[in-house]
């Protein structure tokens, strides 16, 4: 039966141009103020230039007594973990009775150009740790590491075995060589083979807008194209098109990489994927992740396209410890934040692993 | 299917270059050239002995007239290019419309009965005959915009002798006898090559310019601007060949889409709406470029472009630190500098403060109660244990401070007696860099000699 193409299509312009116009007025009522995200209150303890550690306010009366530090990726801003009231892991876990700090490495400016892994790990990473330490009483805390900050986090319990009671990784690549699939390690392909010593030359600092455009590019007419034609769709719902804006506001919010962390990143791990080989250098150190003798939860996104799933699994073989747990779920990278199902579970599933720790 | 960014393999380049009117637009400008030669010829005869004694006034007639006479000839080769990019826009509109057109034909054709591959293959064919056209037209457009351009630094030369006009002109007289020259094949994708022509003219122009001595102040300066120069060409290159494999995958994308759109039709499930038209689309499109994205062609490619953009970046900089030298001002090189002095002290001073907190709790200083271990001044290496404290202090030497004092007490060298027994190879691994070269080292031995 052939489909009657021309009062279809008519219906369809005219919803389309209702649309356009409630979007033209709701643009025009929302401030860049109204687009707020990371709103859990919590208060700067400690930092150290452009670093600030915070400690998010406790929900409860009587918090966990071991503080759980989250360490956040270099790439994007960390309020992720906190994108709006009812998509908080921060503040699902301040509410299951969780003293919850965060890491927030700031925006490096042309002066930071020199800082090195070692400054990351053995520098901010330590001495933020050193003080949860002191402040809590706590002779070891626990560590929640999340992409890239879930390598910071691996390569400081390596090395500090002894400050951390429990790790837990969540979407964290441990082998970059894992070989690309049609849905994912497309960002390992493009890195491996890049020539990141002449960037860093050249660049100083990595531009955050660079970084997000090579993201973007990974799915080119989905995430320059398709996301805005869809987003046409949310104009006349203030609530939906508050939770596109935050999401939008946080993706474009890329800090620039300092230059010298950014080298190394790239060569040690893209390149020539040190962590399984055991070579991973931090300052004078080598990370030996056999050295992970503490309690590891380790959380991964199946449908990861930027972290496969294979690179996080990977770290079940490369522990010293025999307490290691896997969970799964069925979203993304980013998904495992944003979906309302894993918000969930997720929380509850890292308190109570901790607590029985 | 193709997606290294060839043309489709039966399409012939050649075919264009003898295009009866790009014949035309080429006679054209010869004889343009002719006329505004014959035109200065005329106004330079007509320069009386009166009229020398007045030079103002017959540069300003002259000028007149050589004015009148270019405009006079150029109108119909200006009109004629603007034709030609107002015909490539509108074939553009039709391709954009076609492809809207196409899926409510298509979907009806195949609903109707008619075979999908066919039909497919018919709607392809009037794309790839559009395609052709828009790029035949828009390489006669800049071919008549670059000859045009060419006569004018012609006349100018033979109306100004001894000026460098001349070295700008290209000697070929036409696209074709180029692209001979160059040995393009037929089945190169025309935009590349005329992505080729832009540079090459760019290369054999400006670049000859550039080569003639006593252009900069010095050597250095003249080298360093050529090499930017070249930097920018190898820029340029790189994006055009990048530029021609996403257009590939573009047509690609426009293949494999209009082959799920009859598929959609021959299941009985055609789209319905603007939606569904957008997302299939997307699918498809992000399908194709995905693929072709894990390819290594591709990602060699990308890495060629990205390593292209940074050596033109570093070239351009030094070009702009020499003229910031020249001038007396700082250069980005030397702000640089300080930034890695600034981090080695910021360094130096976090390892101070920690070492001052130690030293203030052993001591009894500390705020009291918490049972809490001391945090350590520096932080624990599973593989080397924390020195106990040796008899000299090394940091009395000019430039060695607590960490540099550190690494060299690690490294064996605890006494100023021990450096200056020493070696600057044999102190390299310890506390070599770029600061620390032998020479500087040498000066550290020195001065640990001195206070044995």
């Amino acid at each position: 039966m052939q489909p009657d193409f021309a009062p279809a299509a008519v219906r369809e312009l005219t919803d389309l141009n209702q649309k356009l116009a409630t979007g033209v007025r709701a643009f025009q009522g929302i401030d860049t103020a109204d687009i707020q995200i990371g709103t859990a209150p919590k208060e700067a303890v400690w930092r150290d230039g452009r670093v600030v550690l915070y400690r998010y306010t406790p929900q409860v009366e009587t918090p966990h007594p071991v503080p759980l530090l989250i360490t956040y990726a270099l790439v994007n801003r960390p309020y992720m973990v906190d994108l709006q009231e009812n998509r908080s892991l921060v503040r699902s876990l301040l509410a299951l009775g969780l003293d919850v700090y965060l890491i927030d490495w700031g925006y490096p400016t042309r002066a930071d150009r020199y800082d090195t892994l070692d400054d990351h790990i053995n520098g901010y990473l330590n001495d933020a740790v050193d003080h949860i330490r002191e402040a809590s009483g706590q002779v070891a805390i626990n560590v929640l590491g999340i992409c890239q900050g879930g390598v910071f986090s691996m390569c400081y319990s390596a090395l500090h075995p002894e400050k951390v009671k429990n790790l837990v990784t969540m979407v964290a690549p441990i082998d970059f060589h894992v070989e690309p699939t049609a849905d994912s390690g497309l960002l390992n392909a493009w890195s491996r083979h890049m020539d990141a010593d002449l960037m860093a030359d050249a660049l100083g600092n990595v531009p955050g807008d660079l970084m997000n455009f090579g993201y973007l590019m990974l799915k080119p007419f989905t995430l320059f194209f398709q996301k805005y034609v869809e987003m046409v769709d949310v104009l006349d719902d203030e609530r939906k098109l508050l939770n596109f804006l935050r999401m939008e506001k946080w993706i474009f919010d890329s800090p620039d990489q300092a230059g010298e962390t950014w080298r190394s990143f790239i060569k040690q791990a893209y390149r020539d994927n040190k962590l399984m080989a055991g070579a991973f250098e931090v300052g004078d150190d080598t990370v030996d992740l056999g050295n992970l003798t503490m309690p590891v939860l380790n959380v991964y996104a199946d449908a990861d396209h930027l972290v496969p799933p294979a690179s996080s699994k990977a770290l079940a073989g490369l522990v010293g410890t025999d307490d290691y747990t896997e969970a799964n779920f069925p979203v993304g990278h980013i998904g495992m934040y944003v979906s309302g199902k894993v918000q969930k579970t997720l929380p509850p599933l890292i308190a109570d692993w901790l607590k029985e720790r | 299917m193709a997606t290294n960014g060839q043309a489709p393999p039966d399409f012939n380049p050649a075919a264009f270059f003898d295009h009866p009117a790009f014949k035309a637009a080429t006679n054209a400008q010869k004889k343009l050239a002719e006329q505004m030669t014959a035109q200065w010829q005329q106004a330079a005869g007509s320069v009386s002995p009166d009229m020398l004694r007045d030079l103002g006034a017959q540069w300003k007639q002259a000028t007149e007239r050589m004015l009148a006479a270019w405009s006079e000839q150029t109108a119909p080769i200006a009109q004629q290019t603007a034709e030609r990019v107002a015909e490539r826009a509108k074939t553009m509109a039709g391709v954009t419309t076609g492809f809207a057109q196409a899926w409510q034909t298509m979907a009806k054709s195949v609903a109707a009965g008619s075979d999908l591959s066919e039909t497919t293959a018919r709607f392809n064919e009037a794309v790839r005959t559009q395609v052709e056209t828009m790029t035949a037209t828009t390489m006669e457009a800049a071919n008549d915009l670059q000859t045009v351009a060419q006569r004018f630094f012609g006349e100018m030369q033979a109306a100004a002798p001894g000026t460098p006009w001349a070295a700008m002109t290209m000697p070929f007289e036409s696209v074709s006898d180029w692209a001979q020259a160059e040995g393009i094949e037929a089945g190169e994708v025309p935009v590349a090559a005329l992505f080729e022509q832009m540079v090459g003219t760019f290369d054999r122009s400006f670049g000859r310019v550039l080569n003639s001595p006593g252009l900069g102040l010095t050597r250095e300066f003249n080298e360093e601007i050529a090499q930017a120069i070249a930097a920018y060409q190898g820029y340029l290159r790189e994006q055009a060949r990048y530029q021609t494999l996403m257009g590939g995958l573009f047509t690609t994308s426009v293949e494999r889409f209009t082959q799920a759109l009859g598929k959609k039709a021959q299941e009985g499930e055609p789209v319905d709406g603007l939606r569904a038209l957008t997302r299939l689309w997307t699918a498809e499109a992000d399908a194709v470029f995905t693929d072709a994205f894990r390819e290594p062609a591709y990602i060699e490619q990308q890495n060629k472009l990205v390593a292209a953009t940074m050596r033109y970046r570093k070239q351009r900089r030094a070009v702009a630190e020499l003229f910031q030298q020249m001038n007396d001002q700082p250069t980005r090189s030397e702000v640089d500098e300080a930034f890695k002095l600034l981090h080695g002290a910021r360094k130096e001073i976090k390892a101070l403060r920690r070492e001052v907190a130690a030293l203030k709790k052993q001591l009894g200083d500390a705020p009291a109660a918490k049972p809490t271990p001391a945090p350590k001044a520096a932080p624990t290496k599973p593989t080397a244990k924390k020195p106990a404290p040796k008899p000299d202090d090394l940091t009395a030497i000019s430039g060695i401070g607590t960490v540099r004092a550190k690494k060299l007490q690690q490294a064996g060298f605890a006494t100023f007696a021990d450096l200056a027994a020493a070696t600057p190879a044999a102190l390299t691994p310890a506390i070599g860099n770029r600061l620390f070269d032998d020479d500087r080292l040498a000066e550290v031995i020195a001065d640990a000699k001195a206070l044995v």
